[in-house]
C-alpha cells in the first residue's frame, strides 16, 4: 500500500475517532420531554470558548484598539472547526486576510447588526430556547437577535434576512435546523458609513455571503448541557462544507433571564457620526 | 358632490386620530415631490427587507450609458403574506417605475407606481384595500 | 373617482360585530389548551384598527356606536385610508388596515378608561417636563442635528409603539409563543420582543430596566395577567401619531394587561397604566387583536437605515445653503398625482426606447 494512501488512511481514522462534544456521556443521555413529546431543550444556554474571537484555533494576539489593552485583546483557542482548517477558496482566504486586517470597519458586531447564524449560537451571551409545537425560538441577548425555526413546515425563504429562515426537525431526539435565506450584506442603497460587504463568522474575519447553508444539530447530552454543531456550506467561500463542534452550557442561576442589550444606541454617534452637526463635516 | 366627499374625508381624518399618518421617517427629507420621475428599465437584483424593500434597475440612459437605480419600497411582510416572495421578480425582466426622485440628486427613486411588461402593476391590485377584503368576504 | 365609499352589507358585518369588544357578560368561549394546559393564545395577530386612539371630544358620552353607525364608521375610514403622503402606497404593498385584519369596532376609542375616553391630565411636574422637552423640540428646528434627532432611527433602538400597546398604520402585529413558563411576543416593527416569565419569580431588581420592560404573567381563569414594570427612564409614552404628545414617566410606572382568547381568531387585550407621578389618575385601554397569517419577517432596522443617513446627511446640506429647504409633505392619491404629472409632462422620464412609428 502507498505511503500516501496510508496516510490518508490513518487521517480519516483519526477524524473519525476524534470525540464530538459531550459525546461520551451524552450519547447515553434520554433528555426530559415537553408535554408534546419533544426533547426539552428549554431554557438559557451559553457557549464557554472562544470561537466568537476565532473559530480557529489560534494564539493570543493584540486586539485592534490599542487604548484598550488587555480588556479587547485576543485570548488564545483551541478552536471548534473539525478536521483542519477552514477550506478556504484561494481568493477567498486572500480576501479573509484582508478583512481581518480591517475588523473596525468591516465586523457588523461592532455596528450592533444582527450576528446571524451560526455566530448568534457562540456569542458570549446567553441564547433563550422557548419551545413550542410550531416554533422554537431562539433569543441571544445581543441587539435582540432572535431566530424563529419553523417546525410543522418546511418552505423555501421567501424573503432574505440577516437571520436566515430556518426549517427544524427532530431525528431522534436531534433537533436538525436547515437554514437558508442569509443576506450576504448590508443593502445596496446604504450609506458607506454604514454599509459591509460581507457578513463575519466571529472576529478574525472568517465570513460567509448570501450563499450560506447552514444546517445544525442540537442534543441534550446532560441536565446541563447541549452538543452543538453547525454544518456550514458557502459555494463562493469554501471549497467544501465544514463544520464546528462545541458544548452549550444551561445557565442554571436561579430565576435566569435575558437582559436587554440594545447596543444600537451605544454605536450610533459612531455610525452616523460623520453626518451629525459639530462633526466638522 | 366633490365637495361633499372631501367634508366626509376630512372627519375621517379627524376621527382617526392620526392612524394613517405613516411617517416613521419624514419622507420629505429624502425625497422630493418637485422631482417627478419614470424609470423604465430592467430588473437587477430585489431586496425584500424591512422596514424599506429595494428593487435595483437598470436604465439605459439616452445617451447609450446604463445606471443603476435604487427604488425604495413599503415594507415586505403585506406582500409575503399575500403570496409574492423575493423571486416574484425576475431579474431582467422589463419594469417601468413612476416616482420620485432624491433630494440629494443620487440614484435613489421612492416607488409610487410599478408596472410589468404586461402592463400589469407588480404588487397588489390598485384598489388593495378593497380587494384584499372583498376575497376575505368583510365587504359586499 | 378618487374616495369611494365601500357599501358593506349590514348582515355580514353583524357576524364581524359579534366578537368585537363591548362591555357585556363573556359569551363563555373556552380556548383551546396547550400541551401544558394553559389557554392558546398562539400565532400571529393584529391589532390593527381605524379606531382612535382617543375619542373625540363631541362623542365624550358616546362610548359605543350603534353596530350600523360601526359599520359606516367603517367604511369612511377605508375610503379615507387612499389619501396618504405621497410615497409608496400602502395598498400595494398589504400593508393598509383592512388588508392586514382590521375589523369594525363598536367603540369609539381605544382608551376606555377615563369615561370620556381621553388620557387624564398630567401632574404639574410631568406637565413642565413635557413642556421642557417641546420646547426643546421646537427650539431645535426641523433639521435633525443628531440621529435622536430622527424618529425613524431612535425607533431602531427601542420601537415604543410595541409596550404599551399603541396601533401602528401597519405592521401593528404580533407572534405569540408559549412554553410551559414563558410567554414571548414578538412585536413586528423592530422585532420588539415581550419576555413574560409565568413561573411566579419576582421582578428583576429596580436597577436592571429595559426598554420594554420586566414582565411577569399568570392565569386567571381565561386570561393571562402580565404586570410589566422596571421600565427605563430614557423611554417615552405615548407621543406617536394619533395619541398625546410624549411624555416620560417615573420608575414607579406599572402596566398590567389582561390578554383573553374570545374566538378562534379574536384575543381582547385590555391594559392600565398607573403612574401617580406622570397622571392623575390611571388610564385603561382595550385593543381588540385579531388573526392574521404568518410568516412574521424579521424587521432589520438599524441595519438597513438609508433614511436615516439620508435624513442627517441632506440636514448638514440644507444647513450649508447646497440644498433647498424642506416642503411639507402633501396628502392625496399618491398613484393619481404621479400619473398627471407624467400626463402633463411635467416628470422626467428615463430610459424609454424610441417608439416605432
Amino acid at each position: 500500500m502507498k505511503r500516501a494512501t496510508v496516510a490518508a488512511l490513518l487521517g480519516a481514522a483519526l477524524l473519525v475517532v476524534l470525540p464530538r462534544s459531550g459525546d461520551a456521556q451524552g450519547q447515553s443521555y434520554t433528555a426530559p420531554r415537553t408535554k408534546s413529546g419533544q426533547p426539552d431543550l428549554n431554557g438559557f444556554w451559553q457557549a464557554l470558548n472562544t470561537a466568537h474571537w476565532d473559530l480557529e484555533a489560534h494564539e493570543a494576539a493584540p486586539g485592534p484598539v490599542l487604548q484598550l489593552g488587555a480588556a479587547h485583546a485576543v485570548p488564545p483557542g483551541l478552536g471548534v472547526v473539525m478536521g483542519g482548517p477552514i477550506p478556504y477558496k484561494p481568493d477567498a482566504l486572500e480576501k479573509k486576510n484582508q478583512y481581518a486586517k480591517n475588523v473596525l470597519k468591516e465586523d457588523a458586531e461592532i455596528k450592533c447588526y444582527l450576528p446571524g447564524v451560526p455566530r448568534m449560537m457562540y456569542m458570549p451571551y446567553p441564547v433563550q430556547i422557548v419551545q413550542s409545537t410550531e416554533f422554537i425560538l431562539m433569543m441571544s441577548e445581543f441587539a435582540t437577535a432572535q431566530r424563529t425555526i419553523n417546525m410543522t413546515t418546511s418552505n423555501r425563504p421567501p424573503a432574505d434576512t440577516w437571520m436566515g429562515w430556518s426549517n427544524g426537525r427532530w431525528e431522534g431526539d436531534t433537533l436538525v435546523i436547515d437554514s437558508r435565506g442569509f443576506l450576504g450584506s448590508t443593502i445596496g442603497a446604504l450609506d458607506q458609513e454604514g454599509a459591509i460587504e460581507v457578513r463575519f463568522l466571529d472576529r478574525a474575519g472568517n465570513y460567509h455571503t448570501d450563499g450560506l447553508h447552514v444546517i445544525e444539530r442540537i442534543r441534550r447530552t446532560g441536565p446541563d448541557h447541549l452538543s452543538y454543531e453547525a454544518t456550514i456550506e458557502d459555494p463562493n467561500v469554501y471549497t467544501r462544507p465544514w463544520t464546528i463542534s462545541m458544548p452549550l452550557y444551561r445557565r442554571v442561576e436561579p430565576n435566569m433571564q435575558l437582559g436587554e442589550f440594545k447596543c444600537e444606541e451605544f454605536v450610533s454617534d459612531l455610525v452616523y457620526g460623520k453626518y451629525q452637526k459639530g462633526s466638522g463635516q | 358632490m366633490q365637495g361633499r366627499v372631501f367634508v366626509v374625508v376630512i372627519g375621517v381624518i379627524a376621527a382617526l386620530g392620526g392612524a394613517m399618518v405613516s411617517a416613521h421617517h419624514s419622507w420629505n427629507t429624502v425625497f422630493s415631490e418637485d422631482k417627478p420621475l419614470v424609470l423604465k428599465g430592467t430588473v437587477a437584483k430585489v431586496e425584500l427587507v424591512n422596514p424599506h424593500g429595494w428593487i435595483w434597475i437598470e436604465v439605459k440612459n439616452a445617451d447609450g450609458t446604463v445606471t443603476k437605480w435604487g427604488i425604495e419600497g413599503g415594507p415586505p411582510n403585506g406582500l409575503v403574506r399575500n403570496g409574492i416572495t423575493k423571486d416574484s421578480l425576475k431579474v431582467g425582466e422589463e419594469l417601468t417605475v413612476r416616482g420620485y426622485g432624491s433630494r440629494d440628486g443620487s440614484n435613489l427613486l421612492a416607488g409610487v407606481q410599478y408596472e410589468r411588461a404586461d402592463g400589469k402593476a407588480f404588487f397588489l391590485a390598485n384598489e388593495g384595500a378593497e380587494a384584499t377584503a372583498k376575497a376575505r368576504g368583510n365587504l359586499k | 373617482m378618487r374616495y369611494r365609499v365601500v357599501i358593506v352589507a349590514a348582515g355580514l358585518m353583524l357576524s364581524v360585530l359579534a366578537g368585537a369588544a363591548q362591555e357585556r357578560p363573556a359569551t363563555g368561549y373556552r380556548a383551546p389548551r396547550t400541551p401544558d394546559g394553559y389557554p392558546d393564545l398562539q400565532g400571529f395577530w393584529t391589532n390593527l384598527t381605524y379606531t382612535p386612539f382617543e375619542r373625540p371630544r363631541d362623542l365624550a358620552s358616546k362610548p359605543f356606536y350603534t353596530e350600523q353607525e360601526a359599520i359606516d364608521f367603517f367604511n369612511r375610514s377605508i375610503a379615507g385610508s387612499q389619501d396618504q403622503i405621497v410615497h409608496y402606497v400602502n395598498g400595494d404593498f398589504g400593508a393598509t388596515p383592512v388588508q392586514t385584519g382590521a375589523r369594525p369596532n363598536l367603540r369609539t376609542s381605544l382608551v376606555i378608561d377615563p369615561a370620556d375616553g381621553r388620557i387624564p391630565p398630567l401632574t404639574p411636574e410631568a406637565l413642565k417636563r413635557q413642556q421642557a422637552q417641546l420646547a426643546a423640540d421646537k427650539a431645535r428646528g426641523p433639521l435633525a442635528q443628531t440621529w435622536r434627532d430622527d424618529r425613524g432611527t431612535v425607533w431602531c433602538v427601542f420601537h415604543d409603539r410595541a409596550v404599551p400597546a399603541v396601533v401602528a398604520p401597519y405592521g401593528s402585529n404580533y407572534h405569540i409563543v408559549q412554553s410551559k413558563d414563558w410567554i414571548v411576543m414578538t412585536y413586528e416593527w423592530n422585532t420588539e420582543r415581550r419576555l413574560i416569565a409565568l413561573d411566579g419569580r419576582p421582578h428583576a431588581p429596580a436597577s436592571a430596566r429595559t426598554y420594554a420592560g420586566d414582565a411577569r404573567g399568570h392565569w386567571e381563569g381565561e386570561t393571562l395577567v402580565v404586570e410589566t414594570t422596571n421600565f427605563t427612564s430614557k423611554r417615552n409614552f405615548l407621543g406617536q401619531p394619533g395619541t398625546p404628545p410624549a411624555v416620560d414617566a417615573s420608575p414607579a410606572l406599572t402596566l398590567v394587561e389582561r390578554f383573553t382568547r374570545t374566538a378562534n381568531d379574536s384575543i381582547l387585550h385590555t391594559y392600565t397604566v398607573t403612574d401617580p407621578a406622570t397622571w392623575t389618575r390611571p388610564w385603561t385601554v382595550e385593543l381588540p387583536m385579531h388573526r392574521i397569517n404568518g410568516p412574521m419577517l424579521e424587521y432589520a432596522c438599524n441595519e438597513n437605515n438609508q433614511d436615516g443617513f439620508a435624513a442627517l446627511k441632506n440636514a448638514r446640506l440644507e444647513e450649508a445653503g447646497k440644498l433647498a429647504p424642506l416642503e411639507p409633505m402633501r396628502r392625496g392619491d399618491a398613484k393619481a398625482a404621479i400619473a398627471e404629472q407624467e400626463e402633463k409632462g411635467a416628470a422626467t422620464v428615463i430610459g424609454a426606447e424610441d417608439e416605432k412609428k
